[in-house]
């Protein structure tokens, strides 16, 4: 189509705010599921009613009611403080591991993709031997080795974490490297390091992100199974999975104790699941 | 007059399928439109009728209606058919007599035979599944008659290749395979959809022939969709002709393409690559094939025709029936041979 | 195919030698003493004495190391500081009871995931197909600690029809035992699978051969069991041969709460009780069992897929 020798091309579609809504009821549900819960979490000191680790020894496993919303575990603690805090423990460290891993782990996959040869061979031979073994276990052994504390957590979160995106990030650039675009701007005589950031990188982007929401999930149950084994943060401080772990000793009377945490978490995988799918939809519309 | 009772000129013709207005429809979330509208046509006793039309026509929707396998989101939404007297479709709703012609009384011959065949399975026990189902065969038997469907198919040592998967079979071999599985229990009808078009021009002729040996030996009746006029002209008797989702032309083959009497078909015909051609120039139909949940109003062709008046742009557009058992959609048919001698003037030829 | 099984054991191997590396030489990465890395900050002075008798830590690196080997080779994992055993058969006595947790775990997994995917996939869009993809989503996020507790508490406790222990020494009793145990790591595994192979499924019965299954005239099971699901396995199994690590891992747990004498029950165990000869045998060990896992999840789909050519 042309006018008066200009030619014209279809505008670009807008996102407009609406449009993204009424796309995908999925990404809706789970930005508004993940808001809550970061909400929480970024306000908890404030929101929670009692301190998380002062201990009532009046009060000992109280059933919940008006004092004590969610009850109370044996220590006396508020478990419904206990619960808000222990969403800024485990959320910080998951989405802080997480964000770490694929920092490390994209840069390295872009690097190793791009520049390809002994960098590239290096980088997967050690992707595959992280691979070959289970997460667990292998966060296991870190842990044991670099000592119980939130360091050696992130360490062991992140250590392990990092080869999904090498991989993911690896693929995507070995496409796009050949792809027309990326040839084009290399004869046009672009540098090396403006191709890789202004036409790789977008490109390469979106995999590794829609893998980090549903990786997010299995970080945060890492972190409360280690926290139940007793391998993971440490008492006092509130976290899911010792919570869990106090309230099995009590499941037969005080059921609660252990199932609120528990809520908590599924509440927290059930948001980021459907962020991680909603995105996904939306990008596969395009 | 539906077509066809317009076709009936051959009192000894035993009519095998007839399908009269049928509809199809679009049904999704997004909308609800038909796009294959009041089609008629019908099938005699080891006939071949073909289907030919661009893509998007409808051609092969009508195709896999007649068989009621109709992909997702797309239903026949009125129109009838039968089968030798039994109702398949009545009043747009498919009856239960279909399922107990499907593979037995009919059978169906897809484009793609890579994708057709079951990738897991063993050609061998995809052909006698079907045997299995309809006959009473036992295994032994089934299985022999499966290595001899396969030779007759013309595939050789079909005794070890039986046993092999549908990705260890070259393009040509695999279509012979669906073939073989499609008339494994002898049915009367076989449903053609673009047979032949994802094969290489050797690999095709040998297929036509095949199809015509069936013709002759089994008295196989064909209905033979395709956007390829040379594979029409070769296999098929009577043809019709499909324009967004109406049929705008049908008769005896040699009547269409020779002396057509609508504008598309004669379009068609003209923008066939003729090798002999004096002129080897090509005349494409310009413009493109509307969108037929939108159809432009009055006859659907009109805005890509070279002769349309002030009549074409309104109004529905039933088939005339013409002498000789033709008919056409288009009013202003008798000026179509006169067209046709002004394009071929203006593109050189004699 | 031997040659290909062959190859992938070699591979594996060097896997394994750079795991070997990794867990040998982490303890001497880590700033100060690996004595005390091992034993904890806890530790007495004898104790770090010991250790640097027995393991010669104040020889060079690559001395140690070749010895460590050397031992590794041949069948020689060093001895348990807490157990005073040998770790190799404190490994293999424990080892079976890992084992068959992660068989039943995966029988009750496929047989759960199956047929609510098919269902799932058949009724696309249907009320029954978005109560099942929610419960998976759900499912995907909920702790398998809390579920085996909740299991224990519903099932064992209050219904009293499994014990709450794991593992007892009758086969028979086994199957009844360990049943929780395994369900609870398969409600684990189940989400990742039904959604994989619904989505699978969805995709397969979109396709031209089943069409032409039906147009055959062929019965609905025939056409979507016989041909759909047969299709859809292959990638699946694939899909379970990645998830294989977050799998076995996941026993880890399990075996804790349910008492299970198996090696991941050790292994906690020994972390917790920083018994560093048996942390480093048992993530060896696991190491061999996901690479034996991946190459039977190969050799499965393989099997299932006629297309595939292993290489």
């Amino acid at each position: 189509m042309s006018v008066a020798g200009q030619t014209l091309t279809a505008p670009p579609r807008r996102w407009s705010f609406t449009r993204i809504v009424t796309r995908s009821w999925t990404l809706t549900a789970g930005v508004i599921l993940v808001g809550l819960v970061v909400g929480v979490a970024v306000f908890a000191p404030v929101i929670a009613p009692h301190d998380p680790i002062h201990q009532n020894l009046t009060h000992l496993l109280q059933s919940p009611g008006p004092g004590h919303r969610l009850g109370t575990d044996q220590f006396g603690r508020d478990v419904l403080s206990r619960i808000l805090v222990g969403t800024r423990t485990d959320l910080e460290i998951a989405l802080g591991a997480t964000f770490l891993a694929v920092l490390i782990g994209g840069s390295l996959g872009l690097l190793a993709g791009y520049v390809g040869g002994v960098l590239d061979t290096i980088v997967m031979r050690v992707v595959d031997v992280v691979m070959a073994f289970p997460f667990y276990v292998l966060i296991i052994t870190l842990v044991f080795v670099l000592g119980s504390g939130l360091a050696s957590l992130y360490a062991a979160l992140v250590g392990v974490g990092w080869v999904s995106y090498a991989r993911i990030v690896r693929g995507e650039t070995l496409i796009a490297r050949n792809q027309d675009y990326v040839v084009a701007a290399r004869q046009t005589g672009l540098s090396g390091r403006r191709v890789l950031f202004r036409h790789i990188l977008p490109n390469v982007i979106t995999q590794p992100i829609v893998y980090a929401m549903s990786d997010v999930v299995n970080v945060v149950l890492t972190i409360v199974t280690l926290g139940f084994l007793g391998l993971g943060v440490q008492p006092p401080t509130p976290e899911w999975g010792s919570m869990i772990a106090d309230g099995s000793a009590f499941l037969t009377t005080h059921w609660t104790l252990a199932t609120f945490p528990a809520i908590a978490v599924m509440i927290t995988g059930f948001g980021f699941s459907l962020l991680g799918d909603g995105i996904a939809e939306v990008i596969e519309g395009e | 007059m539906s077509a066809a009772a317009a076709t009936a000129d051959r009192p000894e013709r035993q009519v095998l399928l007839e399908v009269d207005g049928l509809t199809i429809e679009v049904r999704n979330r997004q909308m609800h439109a038909s796009v294959v509208r009041d089609v008629s046509l019908s099938v005699g006793v080891g006939e071949t009728l073909g289907i030919v039309g661009e893509s998007g026509s409808g051609k092969s929707l009508t195709l896999r209606s007649l068989l009621g396998v109709l992909p997702k989101g797309t239903a026949v939404a009125g129109g009838s058919i039968s089968y030798r007297g039994k109702v398949l479709v009545d009043d747009g709703r498919v009856t239960d007599e279909m399922q107990s012609l499907r593979g037995r009384e009919i059978g169906m011959v897809f484009q793609d035979a890579t994708s057709a065949l079951d990738p897991v399975i063993r050609v061998g026990d995809q052909i006698t599944e079907t045997l299995r189902r309809h006959t009473g065969l036992s295994r032994k038997a089934a299985d022999a008659r499966a290595i001899e469907l396969m030779e007759r198919m013309g595939i050789p040592d079909s005794r070890r290749r039986v046993r092999q998967y549908p990705h260890e079979f070259s393009g040509g071999m695999r279509q012979r395979v669906m073939i073989a599985m499609a008339i494994a229990c002898s049915p009367s009808l076989l449903l053609c959809d673009e047979p032949t078009t994802a094969l290489d021009v050797t690999t095709q002729t040998e297929i036509l022939e095949l199809f015509g040996e069936l013709r002759r030996e089994q008295g196989l009746a064909m209905i033979f969709v395709s956007h390829d006029l040379g594979v029409i002209a070769e296999v098929c008797e009577r043809v019709c002709v499909m324009y967004c989702g109406q049929i705008i032309e049908t008769g005896m083959r040699a009547q269409v393409f020779d002396a057509p009497r609508h504008p598309y078909t004669l379009g068609l015909i003209e923008s066939a690559p003729d090798i002999e051609a004096a002129s080897p120039e090509l005349v494409a139909i310009p413009g493109e094939a509307p969108d037929p949940t939108v159809p432009p109003p009055g006859c659907r062709f009109n805005p890509r025709c070279p002769m349309p008046v002030e009549e074409c742009r309104s109004g529905g557009f039933p088939l005339i029936p013409l002498s000789g058992g033709r008919a056409t959609a288009c009013i202003r048919h008798d000026r179509t041979t006169a067209l046709r001698h002004r394009i071929d003037a203006e593109a050189g030829r004699g | 195919m031997w040659s290909y099984v062959a190859r992938r054991i070699a591979s594996g191997a060097i896997a394994l030698f750079g795991l070997t590396l990794v867990v040998f030489f982490i303890v001497h990465l880590v700033p100060g003493d690996p004595a005390v890395t091992l034993l904890g900050p806890r530790a007495t002075p004898e104790a770090i004495a010991t250790l640097h008798r027995e393991w010669g830590l104040n020889q060079p690196v690559y001395v140690q190391y070749e010895k460590f080997m050397s031992h590794l080779l041949h069948g020689d994992m060093g001895a348990s500081l807490f157990f005073h055993a040998p770790v190799t058969s404190l490994i293999f006595g424990r080892l079976p009871a890992t084992l068959l947790l992660l068989a039943y775990s995966t029988l009750l997994a496929v047989l759960l995931a199956v047929p609510l995917a098919t269902i799932s996939a058949l009724r696309q869009g249907g009320i029954i197909d978005q109560i099942i993809r929610v419960v998976s989503l759900i499912g995907l996020g909920a702790p398998a600690v809390w579920m085996g507790l909740v299991l224990i508490l519903f099932l064992a406790v209050r219904l009293g029809a499994f014990p709450v222990g794991g593992y007892t020494d009758s086969t028979g009793l086994h199957i009844q035992a360990m049943f929780l145990p395994s369900l609870t790591v398969a409600l684990g595994m189940f989400p990742t699978l039904t959604r994989s192979l619904r989505a699978s499924l969805i995709g397969v019965l979109a396709a031209d051969y089943i069409t032409s299954a039906r147009a055959r005239g062929l019965s609905g099971y025939a056409v979507v069991i016989r041909h759909g699901v047969r299709n859809a396995i292959a990638p699946t199994v694939t899909v379970l041969g990645l998830n294989v690590g977050y799998l076995v891992g996941s026993t880890v747990a399990v075996e804790v709460i349910f008492a299970i004498p198996g090696i991941g029950n050790l292994m906690v165990q020994a972390v917790l009780s920083r018994d560093f000869p048996i942390v480093q045998g048992v993530t060896i060990v696991y190491g061999v069992l996901v690479l034996s896992i991946n190459l039977l999840t190969d050799l499965t789909h393989a099997a299932l897929d006629p297309r595939v050519v292993l290489e």
